[in-house]
């Protein structure tokens, strides 16, 4: 039996923390609701679950509206941001945790810095190169460009890792011949992966999310990836809201399902740049 | 084992492709656009730049709409430090002793974070939609329908409502960075705290605060570092308008290069974002310093 100051004070915290959690959950809950409702549904009754769920927008949206290409697309560009950085991003990391070499230091502090730079600030210039190159709406290029705004974060934290795990293993091996590479891909891999997962995290979902690129590289609707996607799709077929909160769905539904099955790896990939090592 | 971690071979073989994708898209480019900020350029190609100076940069200083972006972006990172660290704080304070179920508010609170941004602002657009959204729905449901307003459009609630979106979208994350610092704190202190009657609201802000003081300091440099860096959430629903009042430098400056093809302005700005950004994260960890040392 609770003391009634105690009740009290308890139900004034679930009550703050409903409220919060209905505030944090609510626009999901519409978009959910809502991609199963006609038009007029979702404007006449937006609070209430559909009279009848059909999937109706969501093929529309598919077939109609190129969601799936674009979510192929997002697959492609999310999966190959997160193999580039990590392979890229444990190789530098390597060295910069292991190796002695002149100005190491310097080199690793002018890798990190790179978390300093505001992506913005460096769009015109790229636009322009990649006009006078001739590499517009190119997936590869689409990637090499957002990977290399993970690059910084990626060795900040994989190097961090690398660091912190100690070398016997590496030595034994060294000492029964194996040579740089198999060390580093059968020893320091392995071992590191913790912060690849964390910082893999990071990239993915930086990659899933990223408007901005796509945005000023792609432009072709056979390699938009979901979020300029989803975009284009509201511009063009701004009075399809069944179809537009499908769309959404779908954009948010693959982030969300990763973060409920890995929600410690999620939150520490995503606040591994708040926490210093 | 000297030898081994020594091989200049190898080394540059690992480094070199970090550093090619690194200069080629992020480095070089940051050079050309102090480079491009002194050009006048329409951004066609065959027509040459011309070098103007600090021409840009002068016609920026006497540009309303530049000034109009600036006052908004100050607007804008004051009311989210205000409503993110404290909002952020608090529910961190509430979940750190892990009352039942905090697990699920605490995936709740951090879940719009892993959204994609585009999706977040086109929801919020429908939920802030004049005719038949969300929230003017529900006033009209409560009979309050004098107070439903064209929230975009409308020039008292358009950068109101953007900041909102932002906070929705980020005070989960300085909970999770706080409810981790204050789980962290060891036991013991808490529990002399107690000894020494510090509980409740004194125990929070004599001895919680101080001791999370650096988790505090990191949060107030990622928001203000973060807001600077908010692009989506005005091109999406409000494109800046109505009348520039919720336009912000990166989106202006957007806007400015890719819409009326002015590349030298564009850089100009690009370069003012640039230094604010470096600026202000100096800035903030020197006052949050000194506040330290005060304490």
């Amino acid at each position: 039996m609770l003391a009634p100051a105690r009740l009290f004070r308890q139900t004034v915290l679930y009550l703050f923390l409903a409220l919060y959690a209905l505030i944090s959950l609510f626009p999901m809950y519409f978009a959910l609701v809502s991609s199963f409702k006609t038009t007029t549904e979702i404007f006449s009754n937006s609070f209430a679950l559909p009279t009848q769920y059909n999937f109706d927008n969501y093929v529309r949206a598919w077939e109609l509206a190129n969601v799936g290409t674009y979510f192929f697309n997002s697959v492609l560009l999310a999966v190959g941001c997160t193999a580039l950085l990590g392979i890229v991003g444990a190789m530098a990391s390597y060295i910069l945790a292991r190796f002695r070499f002149p100005f190491s230091n310097t080199v690793f502090v002018f890798f990190v810095m790179g978390m300093m730079i505001p992506v913005h600030s460096t769009i015109i210039p790229l636009a322009f190169n990649i006009g006078t190159f001739g590499l517009r709406d190119n997936m590869l290029v689409l990637i090499l460009v957002t990977s290399a705004f993970s690059l910084s974060m990626t060795i900040f934290i994989v190097t961090g890792f690398m660091k912190s795990v100690p070398g016997s293993l590496e030595e034994s091996a060294v000492m029964d011949g194996c040579t740089h590479w198999q060390v580093f891909t059968r020893i320091v891999v392995p071992l590191s992966m913790p912060a690849l997962a964390t910082a893999s995290v990071f990239n993915f979902l930086g990659a899933w999310n990223n408007l901005l690129f796509p945005l000023l590289f792609i432009s072709s609707k056979t390699n938009m990836p979901l979020s300029y996607g989803l975009l284009a799709f509201f511009g063009e077929r701004r009075a399809d809201y069944g179809g537009v909160m499908a769309a959404i769905v779908i954009t948010i539904l693959p982030p969300l399902i990763a973060y409920v099955l890995l929600q410690e790896k999620v939150e520490k990939g995503l606040t591994a740049g708040a926490v210093k090592g | 084992m000297e030898k081994y971690y020594r091989n200049p071979k190898f080394i540059l073989l690992f480094l070199v492709p970090a550093f090619v994708l690194y200069a080629a898209f992020e480095l070089i480019p940051i050079v050309q656009t102090f480079w491009f900020s002194v050009y006048s350029w329409s951004g066609i190609h065959g027509v040459p730049m011309k070098f103007v100076g600090w021409n840009n940069y002068v016609s920026l200083w006497n540009f309303p709409g530049f000034w109009q972006s600036m006052q908004n972006i100050v607007y804008y990172v004051l009311l989210s430090l205000v409503i993110q660290i404290p909002i952020g704080f608090v529910l961190a304070v509430l979940l750190s002793p892990q009352p039942r179920g905090y697990r699920f508010f605490k995936t709740a609170f951090f879940s719009p974070l892993v959204l994609s941004i585009t999706a977040v602002s086109l929801m919020w657009y429908f939920i802030l939609f004049p005719n038949g959204g969300v929230l003017n729905n529900l006033l009209t449901a409560v009979g309050l329908e004098s107070w439903t307003k064209n929230w975009l459009i409308d020039k008292d609630t358009a950068m109101t409502w953007v900041i909102v979106v932002t906070g929705w979208v980020s005070t989960g994350y300085y909970t999770t960075i706080f409810f981790a610092a204050i789980t962290g704190l060891p036991d013991e202190i808490l529990e002399a705290a107690a000894l020494d009657g510090a509980t409740g609201l004194k125990k929070i802000t004599r001895i919680v605060l101080p001791m999370i003081w650096e988790s505090v300091k990191t949060s107030v440099i990622l928001v203000v570092t973060g807001i600077l860096k908010t692009f989506e959430i005005v091109f999406i629903m409000t494109q800046g308008g109505p009348n520039g009042l919720t336009q912000v430098p990166v989106t202006l400056m957007y806007y400015e290069a890719f819409k009326y093809d002015h590349y030298g302005r564009g850089s100009a700005i690009a370069v003012v974002v640039f230094l604010m950004s470096i600026g202000l994260t100096i800035i903030s960890l020197r006052l949050m310093n000194r506040e330290k040392i005060e304490y």
